[in-house]
């Protein structure tokens, strides 16, 4: 009996890493950007697209950035005419379609902030996937109130 | 049984009838309440939207109901807290109030925190220099916030479960109040400054026009 339960936690751990290889998602981080904002404002908003060129799911898993404490995902939804925000733990970015946060809609808050920021800046954010690891990309830093990325033609992941 | 058994069984069912009744009565008045809010609904009723409220602009000054009779007031509720809502409602009335010209001065934008908690005067007013400086923020005790938020039938829920950086759920209108003070329409605080522009100019116009 024992050697048969080594032998298929061997299989089991040699599968693990290869189905992770074969999944291994490579996500491309696009149109990072964020608002400036207001004077004595403790949170800021930023917004990426995420698009997963693997062949598996993935999940955004947590963000950060030096300015602020902490990053969080939130969804936002009018319910009718009361604007209802809701911490999200996790995004899921599947190979199917790519996951475009904006204003109105799902966002990053950043919680905490340590400076304002204010137009023009550029601002360091690493975003951390389940299977894709870790990814590091520089947000662009628009008007406050913007609604889009203030430079839709650079290229948003470098 | 007992005529005092029977007695005490009819007496619990008449009690369990009642509370059912005011259970009924209760969850009815909730739902309107939230209900209340949708737009057309609002502007089709002679709902009494608004009424006497005493607040506090950044200088110190109180402001109520009256200060600003004459004027048209539009008035967002909401907190600097917020990330995304906010801002983009406050940006959209401040490029909507150039673009609007002299007919901007007919209007007194407003801002009032639902969260009074973290919007003290001073967070406000910082909060506010980034916007146009005609956007006048007013802060109440939670008393008084509570009281405009009822005159308004504004809808604002506090979600204290994330600590101190709670989220609070709050209309997404701006309010716009004629020169006598009385209701007139809501306008989305997404709107497009262009449009906001557009749509407050028509509205204001539009009742002049029937005076």
């Amino acid at each position: 009996m024992r050697p048969i339960v080594a032998a298929l936690a061997i299989a089991i751990g040699t599968l693990a890493p290869a189905s992770a290889m074969a999944e291994s998602s490579s996500m491309a981080v696009e149109h990072a950007w964020a608002r400036a904002t207001p004077k004595a404002a403790t949170t800021g908003a930023a917004y990426v697209t995420l698009v997963n060129n693997g062949t598996g799911d993935d999940r955004l898993v947590g963000a950060s950035t030096p300015v602020a404490e902490k990053v969080q995902f939130h969804s936002e939804t009018n319910e009718n005419g009361v604007m209802k925000m809701r911490q999200l733990l996790t995004l899921d970015v599947s190979p199917a379609a790519p996951v475009v946060l904006k204003p109105g809609g799902i966002h990053m808050m950043l919680v905490g902030l340590k400076q304002q920021l204010k137009e023009g800046q550029a601002l360091p954010l690493t975003l951390t996937f389940e299977k894709a690891g870790s990814i590091g990309t520089t947000a662009r830093v628009g008007k406050i109130g913007a609604m889009e990325d203030p430079d839709p033609h650079a290229d948003g992941g470098e | 049984m007992t005529r005092g058994m029977k007695w005490a069984l009819g007496l619990l069912l008449v009690f369990l009838v009642f509370d059912a009744v005011a259970l009924t009565i209760v969850l009815r008045a909730r739902r309107s309440s939230v209900v209340a809010l949708s737009g057309k609904v609002v502007r089709s009723g002679t709902a009494a939207i608004g009424g006497p409220f005493a607040l506090t602009a950044a200088d110190g000054h109180t402001v109520t109901e009256q200060t600003y009779r004459g004027k048209w007031m539009v008035i967002y509720f909401g907190y600097t807290f917020c990330p995304d809502a906010c801002p983009t409602a406050l940006s959209n009335m401040s490029i909507a109030l150039q673009k609007l010209g002299r007919e901007a001065d007919k209007i007194q934008p407003l801002f009032i925190t639902v969260d009074p908690k973290r919007d003290t005067r001073q967070v406000m007013s910082a909060y506010l220099e980034s916007f146009d400086h005609r956007i006048v923020g007013l802060v109440g005790t939670q008393g008084q916030t509570d009281a405009v938020a009822r005159a308004y039938r504004v809808y604002f829920e506090l979600h204290k479960e994330g600590g101190d950086n709670y989220l609070v759920d709050h209309s997404a209108y701006f309010y716009l109040m004629g020169p006598d003070g009385k209701f007139v329409d809501v306008v989305e605080g997404a709107t497009p400054s262009d449009q906001m522009a557009d749509q407050l100019r028509k509205l204001i116009d539009e009742q002049s026009s029937q005076d």
